[in-house]
């Protein structure tokens, strides 16, 4: 029997069916949502605005004027392209000693500036960092040095700018399991062996004298082994550096046998110039700092090493795509930065905030919905703990920019939606740069000028609750993409009750 | 109660560039109501058939891939010419002239769409000389009409076959919308005299079609797309971020996505020609049950490699020229194949590897293929393994964006291998390992079985259909994801 007229009826009346439904869909999508997804007419009806979009006003900034002088109230923490220091005139740079040795290395002086850049994911493998450290380097100077450098790291393979081989037994205590209780660096990590082998590049620099230091921290002694000759050297402050080679070479290979003291890592800087320390840590928040001890702190800061601390977090603070209240992460962050400010008082620190990520809302991947809320929680962090802020998630692009990214045909992001992908790490890094370079030409033009540098005069704003009653969210139908579950959890200690669903950290 | 926008209905008739028409889009329901209503309107006649099929097929590929639709109507009109002209001349070096032109044609469109930058890129490389990258966009399907075109006339001078004398029927040969923007690759010989023959389908061609097609769009809207947006995407795009247990997984996964979304998509394009009373062999059989490199290949996207035996290994000698030369022919055979697939060291690299692949199963056989030690079940199960994960492997750098990022790959398989945190691993991503599961069981199951089904169906009434396909739509619904996700063989 020939079958023809039967095709024909099957795919008329289908599409008949599904036309009809598709006419009366306003009926029983609210049942079905998902139509949507199959409705014939959904690309020729005339499209009803969304009164949110008609209603749409652009948020302003506003600015305060106080005695004749624009000041930078709570609501420059949108502005992008820019540090901000609030309460203080807008001319002014956010960060002034940092800028002030900037000036004084660009006028030639033998300064070395040190910058530490705390981070999660996605600075890891010096992602980001690689590229604002090589860009300020550059720009001042072209003393070149890679920093810091762990032992050992997840990334260690991925990392571009150096390679350290480990070998040896190696222990290590890290913020998330600490077996030995020891003093953590501002890695989160502490390494014991008594055979290590190291051998160190650094990719970053070429036939330029740099100083390669041993660093390590509290504990008997320390024993090294450089060219065959072993020495002891005492490790009796909570931080120590020993120079084990200075030269041109961008190579150094030595023994370590440590016993009871902490080993943290390799430090390749230039005789004087910029130097970044990349520290990030797969997974966490920035509240887990607060395993750093204070002794440590204050040993750092007795001798300046750090000038500039810069906190880069949030990405891992959206792991559930609807929330929306992050008073949580306020409450819990807030004693770190504290405590960083009062036992550093010879550095200072830029909080940056959350970059963009973005969930499968039903179908759609879009900017995670409670992003704003968690900017304006950082935003009130740095308010309140009187630390220049910078709006990250803005200057990139702000809502949307992840999923562009990533859909791009020249790829900028994963298609996780959350890292930046080398090319996409770049153009953040740069826009970064700009930013810093802009608040360092602000010093500039405030020192010709010769204005004396004006502290901010702090304004109370509505106080954060205490707790927080976190209402029962609908969550919708998603995937979330989970990255490395072996090293991903959510920061137990402070996400509230009510959340149960399983981290999705970076 | 509705609105129509009429500027959004002229607009959707018109090519979008970030929407081409694919078979899973909402316009391709009403193309292909207009389409069959006009097919079956001419079904008495087959040039009127023919013409309406064609112009649809035009269409079809406008709304593809834009203009471009110029190049297929040219070189439709350039070896339907040619391909007359080698019949027709004489002297055996006459045609030879002819051939010559031909290839140097059809490989010279394919080469400046396809590998211009390629080869600038290594010009600039590798020597002093510097030229700027132009902007090329590729035309699709243009990989897969090239080689048609090419088979084409090197039948008709080999002699087996007659040159078309109408330009529409090689025109519809060349555009037939089913299988024209990724394949299967078609030979003239076994299409164009089905259009000649009356619109029937029987019994089987209706029930087989509709097999197809419902378990082909399964197999590329649902299974595929879902592994891939869900997983395997990002693992490929950041390896480094995640460890070696897990790369793994997302490994076997692309292979489930590749395979689903590639077959899936050729499922689709022989079932509608099947309702079309045109019959196109099939493309895939199972290829993961293959028990060596040259079975997978027998299995994999038949139509390229049975076209690359014919037209590029017989060309370059097949096993007539020794051992040896028959190993150097297979290797070249695979790397030029994989070269086909695209502008880049890794498929070159993926071609070479499947090449020394099939040099090494040849010398097993040749050396080991008589001794049978364990009893042929067990055997059979080591080695459709061992094929398996080396086809896998393979993947790797087909898929890798370079050849860093394939490199990153395997360093994280081999040094970066970790079962920590597999518990949480399986239950964040349970759904998407049941959909991998389930691409594997797709995999198992006897070829019996839907022959069954097609048997079966026969005797269902039109309802049943009715019912099952819009039980499709509605699963379709569920799983649909807000980005179209390109098939992969789209860009070949």
């Amino acid at each position: 029997m020939n079958n023809s007229r039967k095709v024909i009826i099957l795919i008329l009346v289908v599409a008949i069916i599904q036309l009809t439904l598709s006419v009366f869909s306003n009926e029983f999508i609210d049942y079905y949502p998902y139509f949507k997804n199959v409705n014939l007419l959904s690309d020729i009806l005339v499209k009803e605005k969304s009164k949110k979009e008609l209603h749409k006003k652009l948020k302003k900034v506003t600015t305060n004027l106080v005695d004749g002088v624009v000041i930078n109230d709570f609501d420059t923490y949108v502005k992008k392209g820019t540090l901000v220091r609030f309460n203080t005139d807008t001319l002014q740079p956010a960060l002034t000693k940092f800028n002030e040795k900037l000036i004084a290395l660009s006028q030639g002086k033998n300064v070395k500036i040190r910058i530490a850049w705390f981070g999660d994911s996605q600075i890891e493998g010096d992602f980001i960092t690689q590229d604002v450290r090589a860009m300020l380097q550059n720009y001042f100077g072209e003393q070149k040095g890679v920093g810091y450098v762990p032992i050992t790291s997840i990334s260690s393979d991925f990392r571009q700018t150096a390679k350290l081989f480990a070998s040896g037994d190696i222990t290590a205590d890290n913020f998330k399991k600490s077996d030995r209780n020891s003093n953590l660096f501002f890695s989160g990590y502490s390494f014991f062996s008594n055979n290590l082998n190291v051998d160190f590049t650094d990719n970053t620099s070429k036939n330029q004298l740099t100083q390669k230091w041993l660093l390590y921290g509290k504990g008997d002694s320390i024993s090294v082994t450089i060219k065959d000759s072993v020495r002891k050297y005492p490790a009796d402050k909570n931080f120590n550096k020993l120079l084990v080679n200075n030269s041109t070479s961008n190579k150094v290979k030595f023994k370590v046998s440590s016993g009871k003291t902490p080993i943290y890592g390799v430090s390749s800087e230039p005789q004087s110039g910029i130097v970044l320390d990349n520290f990030s840590f797969r997974g966490i928040t920035g509240v887990e700092l607060k395993k750093i001890n204070s002794n440590m702190l204050a040993e750092i800061n007795k001798s300046g090493y750090y000038d500039l601390i810069v906190f880069q977090y949030g990405v891992n603070l959206m792991f559930q795509p609807n929330d929306t209240n992050y008073d949580y992460y306020y409450r819990a962050m807030r004693p770190v930065l504290k405590k960083f400010k009062n036992d550093m008082p010879n550095t200072e620190f830029l909080l940056f905030s959350c970059s963009d990520r973005a969930f499968n809302y039903d179908g759609e991947w879009k900017t995670a919905v409670g992003i704003d809320s968690l900017i304006h929680t950082q935003a009130r962090l740095a308010y309140d703990n009187d630390i220049p802020f910078y709006n990250f998630y803005n200057s990139i692009g702000g809502k949307g920019t992840v999923v562009k990214w990533a859909d791009s045909t020249l790829q900028l992001a994963n298609k996780d939606y959350i890292h930046f992908n080398f090319r996409g790490a770049k153009v953040a890094a740069k826009i970064i740069f700009k930013a810093i370079i802009h608040d360092y030409e602000k010093a500039v033009k405030w020192k010709n000028g010769n204005k004396p540098i004006i502290a901010p005069k702090p304004r109370d704003l509505k106080p954060i609750p205490k707790e927080t009653i976190i209402k029962k969210q609908l969550v919708s139908k998603l995937v979330v993409p989970k990255k490395d579950s072996s090293k991903s959890k959510a920061p137990k200690e402070i996400v509230p009750k009510s959340i149960t669903k399983k981290a999705d950290s970076i | 109660m509705i609105n129509i926008d009429w500027n959004s209905v002229l607009n959707q008739l018109l090519y979008d560039a970030h929407n081409p028409l694919l078979f899973n889009n909402g316009f391709f329901v009403y193309f292909l109501v207009a389409f069959i209503l006009c097919y079956y309107l001419f079904r008495k006649n087959y040039k009127h058939r023919a013409v309406v099929l064609t112009l649809f097929s035009l269409y079809f590929f406008y709304k593809a891939s834009g203009s471009f639709v110029g190049i297929v109507i040219l070189s439709a009109f350039f070896n339907f010419g040619i391909s007359n002209l080698i019949f027709k001349a004489k002297k055996k070096s006459l045609k030879k002239f002819f051939l010559f032109w031909s290839v140097i044609f059809n490989l010279g469109l394919l080469f400046y769409f396809k590998y211009t930058n390629f080869f600038i890129d290594l010009i600039t490389n590798f020597t002093t000389l510097k030229f700027d990258l132009i902007h090329i966009l590729l035309p699709i399907g243009i990989s897969f009409f090239t080689f048609e075109n090419l088979s084409y006339t090197i039948d008709v001078y080999r002699g087996e076959i007659e040159p078309e004398k109408k330009i529409v029927n090689y025109l519809l040969f060349l555009s037939f919308f089913p299988k024209l923007v990724m394949g299967p690759i078609v030979r003239a010989s076994d299409f164009i005299p089905q259009l000649k023959k009356e619109y029937f389908v029987s019994d089987t061609d209706f029930s087989k079609g509709f097999y197809l097609i419902v378990t082909g769009l399964i197999k590329k809207l649902i299974i595929s797309d879902y592994i891939s947006v869900n997983m395997v995407n990002y693992v490929f795009d950041g390896p480094n971020l995640h460890n070696g247990f897990e790369c793994l997984i997302a490994l076997y996964g692309y292979a489930i996505v590749i395979y689903c979304d590639f077959s899936g998509y050729s499922d689709v394009a022989i079932g509608i020609s099947k309702w079309m009373g045109i019959t196109i062999p099939p493309n895939f059989l199972s290829p993961y049950q293959s028990k060596s490199v040259s079975e997978f290949w027998r299995r994999w996207h038949i139509s390229l490699s049975s076209w690359l035996r014919d037209y590029l290994y017989i060309s370059l000698g097949g096993n007539r020229k020794g051992k040896f030369r028959t190993n150097v022919n297979l290797f070249l055979t695979m790397l030029i194949g994989g070269f086909w697939h695209g502008a880049s060291w890794n498929f070159i690299i993926w071609g070479a590897l499947h090449g020394i692949g099939l040099a090494i199963n040849k010398l097993w056989t040749t050396l080991f293929g008589k001794f049978r030690i364990l009893p042929k079940v067990i055997s059979n199960f080591i080695f459709a393994l061992i094929t398996f994960h080396f086809v896998c492997f393979c993947w790797i750098f087909f898929k890798a964006s370079n050849l860093d990022t394939a490199m990153q790959f395997i360093h994280q398989i081999v040094y970066q291998f970790t079962f920590d945190g597999a518990y949480e691993y399986f239950e964040n991503y349970k759904y998407v390992i049941i959909m991998i599961a389930i691409g594997f069981l797709i995999h198992l199951i006897p070829d019996s079985f839907p022959e069954k089904i097609i048997e079966r169906q026969k005797r269902f009434p039109l309802v049943y259909y009715v019912v099952i396909m819009m039980l499709f739509i509605a699963l379709y619904s569920f799983f649909k994801s807000a980005e179209p996700v390109m098939p992969i063989y789209l860009q070949f």
